[in-house]
């Protein structure tokens, strides 16, 4: 289907997108996930032809369509601010596209109910766009980006404009219909959770390069270097040495960790703890990497305590734990060798 | 109680703010318009009922209409790609080719008159050079007191309000509207069509109808390059209650052409004013950008070209005109030279004494700079008054606005006649100091300098005040502390512009000035009707002095005015 080939752009002179390639299948659903500045949303004004690479090709099906005009495209794009059109109602915000595919009265019609009738909108046809709540005015703005059926969908932060317990709604329902319609989208956003939420796969964009692609499985389990495990937030990271001398064992602020797998080819590294693989206990364990630590805060997130430690070389660590403890607790903390994980930075 | 005392005692601050500067629109805007309808509802209307003549009023009004019409699409065509190049696109030269379109819009008529005479008049540059390259018997292009000619010094006034008004609304478009109709697959063509113009409908409207306004009314662009057989209402006014002493007549024109005035203004309060509110017009204006491919390339050189030749080349036939002879001056008959000369700007300083209707250039100047010194000083403190009372909003105001707001569409002709018919008397025609012309002048220029005040003083946050209160500043010092020091720069500017509509002023001058106290563009009309190359290379010199003095004021406003502060 769509096939970015070596897409290079700049702003300014300065390097926005240096080579960026990938695919998107079939009925897939893609998130482009990077912070503000990482070429994400260019990267999708590419695609959609509203911007023009300074070299590289956008391909679909085979045919080269970088230079091909937007509206030659079939594909649609949702805006962060929805760009909804003031001065026509939702119905004939909705009808826009349908109408200049050319269709009849009566086609455009039926899909325009159709588009309300799958946001549950029908009985705001006839009211001014600018009459809408955020979230209503979100919803039309997905109803009117589908109803002309593309060939792709591109959206761009469509919850960013949102309060939380908002996003969380709508992000469901943004998620259902796109599975049901089973057409190929890009779902670009900075926020973590709406990108594990909603793609199948998942392209990390930094500073104008991929960094890692996956399903949101692997980049959760298997993070390529440190940037990303931040990034994703996956837990605590701390500089580690290691040894070439005595494979299995790293170097730490810690101490001396035994490792289950292999860094010796990731120098310099990081060493990944999750803060769920901490076991916390009151007396020693005699547990394999088990550690002294005191207790500066503990705080209960719901189903869990975040628990902050300190350790003796003043290395700070976040863990997870069901028991709850009080500040200035003597604590002993353990990491299993098989849930550390190195990266290069 | 507190409560009730504090409301008081701010109705009663409001009335005395609202005491000065409504006394004077009272006193010498409706005292006068009583005295113009009275005329009509006198026995003396009625007698002279023979004098009154339908197809007088009947095609003044029409060929006003058909010439402000005119006048107005070709503006419109001419300004929208002059707003959307100013509103997209950056390149070399840009900020000053702005300023340089805004001049025009300063300029008093009667230079506009004086600078298209330079460029097509019979005596003027292109005539001059094509008469010289073809070697021809006559001039080819006979446009003086013709409508070509009065609506191209049309265009050429107004377009600085096009492309300011629609060119604002353009640059703070939400550019992804256009996009997501692109994205749908909308043609740029047709998302012009349906996006693009239906946001920019009311900024439009608001240009159009200012645009069509100030065609409606003018008069010295009319007078002095139209058909004199042909004339507009304000000229059929100042020809009726000049020429031919007809006041009723000249009154129902001038009822005539209030109600139409009145009408446009507020067609002008209602439409042009409508906003799709924040959906469609950023608060910030989009980044400008250079030219992608080389139709945008050659769409700005095109552009830039047009511009050039229709704001500079009447302006620059203008000021070369003034320093070049050409013909030889009356009683100077084989011993001239032609080429360059500074004599007609020396003349303007020699006393010589030729007809009794002659008065030194001098005098002219002088009478100019007293009266328009008079106009700020008058103009700016009764707008300060206004200004403060209008802030406060209340149910006085809202009691009072419309009253306050009406002369602001009426055309100096009206007014002139007004003042004639009014207070053509003692103190105010006095010799030494006719008081009736900056009293006059300070009408017109007060609607700009409210409009330039009221903005920044309402930009000025309460709460900078109350804190100085709070710090221990009284309401006397805490003024003096914030707000003059904030108030600086739109009172300069302010006064920069009731000093250059002084200055400038032709029309209810034409009416008010004696001949032996004449303005200068009063002057240049004089000069530029009379024949011979000395008067009319004196007229090209005085109006190109009131130009640069005029391009001068602009380039100060431009220079302390703040960055997206927009003037109208």
């Amino acid at each position: 289907m769509l096939e970015l080939q070596n897409i290079v752009k700049s702003y300014n002179h300065q390097p926005l997108l240096s080579g960026v390639s990938f695919e998107v299948r079939e009925h897939e659903i893609l998130a482009l996930l990077g912070s503000s500045g990482s070429g994400k949303s260019t990267l999708l004004r590419i695609i959609a032809g509203l911007e023009y690479p300074e070299s590289g090709r956008v391909v679909w099906d085979g045919t080269d369509i970088t230079d091909v005009p937007p509206y030659k495209r079939h594909f649609s794009l949702m805006f962060q601010d929805y760009a909804l059109f003031p001065h026509r109602t939702v119905a004939k915000n909705v009808a826009f596209g349908p109408r200049m595919q050319g269709l009849s009265r009566a086609d455009i019609a039926r899909k325009v109910s159709n588009a309300l009738l799958s946001i549950r909108m029908e009985s705001f046809a006839n009211r001014s766009v600018t009459e809408l709540s955020g979230g209503e005015q979100q919803r039309v703005a997905l109803a009117r980006a589908l109803a002309p059926q593309p060939r792709l969908l591109l959206l761009d932060e469509p919850l960013g404009a949102l309060d939380h317990s908002l996003r969380v709604v709508l992000l469901e329902e943004i998620r259902q219909t796109l599975h049901q319609q089973g057409m190929p989208s890009i779902y670009v956003t900075h926020d973590r959770e709406e990108a594990f939420a909603i793609a199948d796969r998942l392209i990390l964009l930094h500073q104008g390069k991929i960094v890692q692609s996956g399903s949101p499985q692997e980049l959760f389990r298997s993070p390529t270097n440190a940037w990303v495990a931040e990034f994703l937030d996956l837990g605590n990271l701390i500089e580690a040495q290691i040894d070439p001398q005595s494979p299995g064992r790293i170097q730490t602020g810690l101490g001396t960790l035994v490792m289950q797998v292999d860094c010796q080819n990731t120098s310099p590294s990081n060493l990944l703890i999750r803060p769920e693989v901490i076991t916390l206990s009151a007396t020693p364990t005699q547990a394999l990497n088990e550690f002294p630590a005191l207790v500066l805060d503990c705080k209960f997130t719901g189903i869990f305590n975040e628990v902050l430690l300190q350790f003796s070389d003043g290395v700070h660590l976040k863990a997870f734990n069901l028991l709850t403890f009080a500040p200035r607790d003597a604590v002993f903390a353990a990491f299993a060798p098989q849930d550390l994980q190195c990266l290069p930075t | 109680m507190e409560i009730i005392k504090h409301r008081r005692n701010q109705t009663f601050q409001a009335t005395l703010l609202w005491l000065l500067p409504l006394g004077f629109v009272l006193a010498f805007f409706y005292r006068p318009l009583v005295t113009i309808f009275s005329l009509i509802f006198s026995p003396q209307f009625f007698s002279s009922s023979a004098n009154l003549n339908l197809s007088k009023t009947v095609q003044p009004l029409l060929f006003t209409l058909k010439q402000a019409s005119l006048s107005t699409l070709f503006t419109l065509l001419v300004g929208l790609p002059i707003a959307y190049l100013f509103s997209h696109f950056q390149f070399p030269g840009r900020k000053l080719l702005q300023t340089l379109t805004f001049i025009p819009f300063i300029l008093p008529t009667v230079v506009v008159a004086a600078a298209f005479t330079a460029l097509i008049g019979p005596r003027g540059w292109l005539n001059l050079a094509l008469v010289d390259l073809f070697g021809l018997k006559t001039q080819p292009i006979q446009w003086q007191g013709t409508l070509t000619a009065v609506v191209l010094a049309h265009v050429f006034y107004n377009l600085s309000l096009v492309v300011r008004i629609v060119g604002s609304a353009w640059s703070r478009l939400n550019p992804r509207l256009g996009q997501a109709a692109r994205s749908l697959g909308a043609t740029p063509l047709r998302s012009f069509f349906e996006i693009t113009l239906p946001m920019l409908r009311p900024a439009l409207t608001g240009a159009l109808l200012l645009v069509f306004l100030f065609d409606f009314t003018s008069f010295g662009v009319v007078l002095m390059l139209g058909n004199p057989t042909q004339p507009t209402l304000d000229v059929a006014i100042y020809q009726q209650a000049l020429y031919y002493f007809n006041l009723p007549q000249a009154g129902l024109l001038s009822i005539i052409q209030l109600a139409c005035t009145l009408l446009i203004s507020t067609l002008h309060d209602r439409l042009g004013t409508a906003r799709t509110g924040k959906y469609a017009v950023q608060s910030e204006s989009n980044a400008l950008r250079q030219p992608r491919n080389i139709h945008e390339k050659l769409f700005i050189l095109v552009s830039v070209l047009c511009l050039l030749v229709l704001i500079a080349a009447p302006l620059l036939s203008l000021a070369s005109r003034s320093v070049v002879a050409l013909e030889a001056a009356r009683g100077e008959r084989g011993q001239f030279q032609t080429g360059f000369t500074l004599r007609f700007y020396q003349e303007l300083f020699q006393n010589r004494t030729g007809s009794i209707f002659y008065v030194s250039p001098l005098v002219a100047i002088l009478n100019s700079l007293k009266f328009s010194l008079a106009t700020v000083l008058i103009s700016v403190l009764l707008g300060i008054l206004a200004s403060y009372a209008l802030v406060k909003e209340g149910a006085l105001n809202r009691l009072v606005l419309p009253f306050f707001m009406l002369p602001l569409g009426a055309s100096a002709i009206t007014l002139g006649l007004g003042f004639v018919l009014t207070y053509n008397r003692g103190f105010f025609i006095q010799e030494g100091f006719p008081w009736i012309l900056p009293i006059a002048h300070s009408l017109l220029a007060l609607p700009l300098v409210v409009r330039t005040l009221l903005p920044a003083l309402r930009n000025i946050p309460a709460n900078l005040r109350e804190s100085a209160r709070a710090l221990g500043a009284n309401p006397l010092r805490a003024w003096l502390e914030i707000d003059l020091p904030l108030m600086l720069r739109p009172l300069l500017m302010a006064a920069i512009f009731a000093f250059t509509i002084s200055l400038g002023e032709f029309g209810a001058t034409s009416f008010l000035s004696t001949p032996s106290n004449p303005t200068i563009p009063v002057a240049i009309y004089r000069y530029i009707s009379q024949p011979g190359a000395l008067n009319y290379g004196q007229a090209m010199a005085m109006a190109t002095l009131l130009m640069i003095t005029c391009g001068a004021g602009i380039f100060l406003i431009e220079r302390i005015k703040l960055p997206g502060e927009e003037l109208f």
